[in-house]
């Protein structure tokens, strides 16, 4: 188990309005990790910086001991909130697009998992539904074999099929070597998944801890714990 | 990684180039066919003239669109939402820009190609062989005059119009990526930007013709002595001067190539 | 996600219970090969980690054993199976006793209400 992330004195300020307000954290190599917190906690800018998508007011971050740059774009996999993907793409297309450029990507596997869900290679993705389309980044994403996967709110706003598809997707590609970042406001239908959660409010970070420690400590789940911490 | 890049780009520009392209080449075939037929009906010859009118607002439009489809290449695909994946690729800032540059360019040169053809097309005939008559006998004049100063004044011209082409575009590029640096406003912003470079280049030319019409005393002996110099050398000075001239727009290029990296490297800020 | 747990428990005890009800109960014979890490974890819906924990825990109580490249088997003597579901019997009847209990019945008015519902 070694040292994936390493925040320090991470600050990202908007013009006046602080995103992220000096964030220390460290994340071990093999582990699922929760980034919880309301929006606008600062979730997806912490989330941005690691992808070097954002440039840090002041502070550092590091990735297998690295900043964010060419070297750990090849070791970190992204999924972002939005879609981001040309939509006139066919999901093939793509799928040949990612292994042209991320050494790797296991396009095999990416088909393969494509096929379960009957979607065709040939299928623009414009013409896919919401849920397949989803669930085509998802696939993307974890059909790399990276070393840290940050998954920005895979389940918001997706059926419960779909959800379950997003968690069983996650687990069945989970490598013990790799780390997960998932974020979510949507606590209650993750949390088993995870072995640590980093509670993150108002660009703080608010709580850090094992998931079992949680549950040993307060006889609570993730979720209620959330619920107590963020009462508004 | 720069030659997977191309491909990307290439297939991207293709399929926004493509549809115009073939639509114009189809318009210089239809006024070329409409040639072909006398008649006497007024319908007849507002079709074909206006086959004509239609011929040359596409080519005006291709060539627009070729600018246009440059710069949003860029922009939409750098700082929009698709910046999310262009932006994690494991690919360097100059890798990005000098791949977007280098198809921009010959995307440029394709179209200029492809009005030419569609030129050709709708004076294919006598015409056209008269056209090519006259360019050959301009030519011939040309290197009975000067030699083959005349082959490399034309090799100039070509390599000025992509230098200008590069440096246009690294203008833009140079704008936007500026333009990014605002919070809000984005796109105002690199209009801004351009705008603020248009008046740093008039204010700057105004104050080179104050400092040359204050006719100090130097300054007249070294216009005289270049003078001088171009009467005993006018070929050393011809193309001597266009490629200062290449140099300087290479260099300011360069500097808006290097501004661009900067930005995109250390500063990007996606929304 | 076919398997419910208390998300107010520590997953990987829960974990512990589930397999080993199914060995005592006979669902996996002495030698039989048991579910893949990944298996189970997709079958609950759980931590991949969580679950090899689960299962090394196992194996010190002398439940299950590895072999390496195969994956795990059901060991020959269940009578430490049997030990922990009686454990686990005993857990659920003590947080029964409790929940009636915060409802307002004694252990008497329980033992009644048992009987009655049995019959």
């Amino acid at each position: 188990m070694s040292e994936l992330l390493r925040c320090e004195h991470l600050t990202k300020n908007y013009g006046g309005v602080i995103a992220l307000n000096s964030i220390d954290l460290t994340v071990e190599s093999g582990k699922i990790i929760g980034l919880l917190g309301p929006n606008g906690s600062g979730k997806t800018t912490l989330i941005k910086i690691i992808n070097g998508l954002l440039t840090p007011t002041s502070g550092k971050v590091f990735i297998n001991g690295n900043e964010p740059g060419v070297l750990t774009k090849t070791q970190v996999a992204y999924l972002p909130d939005n879609s981001y993907l040309n939509n006139w793409m066919t999901a093939g297309q793509i799928i040949k697009m990612f292994s042209d450029f991320y050494a790797d990507f296991r396009p095999q596997l990416a088909l393969e998992m494509l096929e379960r869900l009957g979607i065709s290679p040939e299928a623009k993705l414009k013409n896919l539904s919401k849920g397949n389309k989803e669930k085509v980044c998802l696939i993307l994403v974890m059909s790399r074999n990276a070393l840290l996967y940050v998954l920005d709110e895979p389940i918001a706003g997706v059926d419960p099929a779909t959800r379950d598809y997003v968690i069983s997707t996650i687990i069945n590609n989970y490598n013990p070597e790799a780390s997960v970042i998932i974020s979510t406001h949507l606590i209650a239908d993750i949390e088993q998944v995870l072995d640590e959660v980093i509670f993150i409010n108002q660009g703080r970070v608010a709580l850090h801890k094992t998931v079992d420690e949680i549950r040993e400590e307060n006889g609570k789940s993730v979720d209620e714990l959330f619920r107590e911490v963020f009462k508004w | 990684m720069v030659r997977k890049l191309l491909k990307h780009e290439t297939l991207a520009f293709g399929r926004s180039m493509l549809p115009m392209w073939v639509i114009l080449l189809g318009m210089s075939v239809f006024a070329r066919i409409v040639q072909f037929f006398e008649s006497d009906s007024t319908v007849y010859d507002i079709v074909r003239g206006s086959a004509f009118t239609v011929f040359g607002i596409s080519v005006a439009v291709c060539l627009v669109m070729t600018v246009v489809v440059c710069i949003k290449r860029f922009y939409v695909n750098m700082f929009t939402g698709e910046g999310y994946l262009t932006m994690t690729l494991p690919v360097t800032a100059e890798q990005h820009i000098f791949s977007k540059l280098l198809i921009s360019v010959a995307g440029f040169v394709a179209s200029i190609i492809v009005v030419l053809v569609a030129l050709c097309i709708t004076s294919l005939g006598e015409v056209l062989v008269e056209v090519f008559k006259a360019i050959g006998y301009l030519f011939d004049k040309m290197y009975q005059q000067i030699g083959f100063h005349s082959v490399v004044f034309i090799i100039e011209f070509i390599i000025i119009l992509l230098v200008l082409a590069a440096y246009q575009m690294l203008l833009f590029y140079g704008c936007i990526s500026v333009g990014q640096l605002a919070r809000k406003n984005r796109v105002l912003a690199a209009f801004g930007a351009y705008f603020a470079l248009y008046v740093i280049e008039q204010i700057l030319g105004t104050i080179m013709v104050i400092f040359v019409s204050l006719q100090m005393n130097w300054l007249t002996s070294l216009f005289e002595k270049l003078e001088l110099y171009a009467i005993k050398h006018p070929y050393v000075v011809a193309h001597g001067g266009i490629w200062i001239g290449i140099g300087l727009y290479v260099v300011i290029g360069a500097v808006f190539f290097f501004v661009s990296r900067y930005i995109i490297k250390n500063r990007l800020n996606l929304e | 996600m076919q398997w419910e747990l208390d998300k107010k428990r520590p997953i990987c005890p829960q974990i512990e219970e589930k397999l080993s009800v199914m060995i005592a109960s006979g669902e996996f014979k002495p030698n039989e090969r048991l579910f893949s890490v990944r298996e189970v974890a997709v079958r609950a819906g759980v931590n991949p980690n969580t679950v090899q924990k689960a299962f090394t825990q196992l194996e010190g109580k002398g439940l299950i054993y590895s072999v390496r490249g195969s994956g795990w088997f059901v060991n020959e003597n269940c009578d430490t199976a049997k030990t922990t579901v009686d454990e686990l019997i005993r857990l659920k009847t003590e947080q029964f006793f409790e929940e009636m209990n915060a409802l307002g019945y004694s252990d008497d008015d329980i033992k009644q209400i048992v009987k009655e519902w049995n019959e």
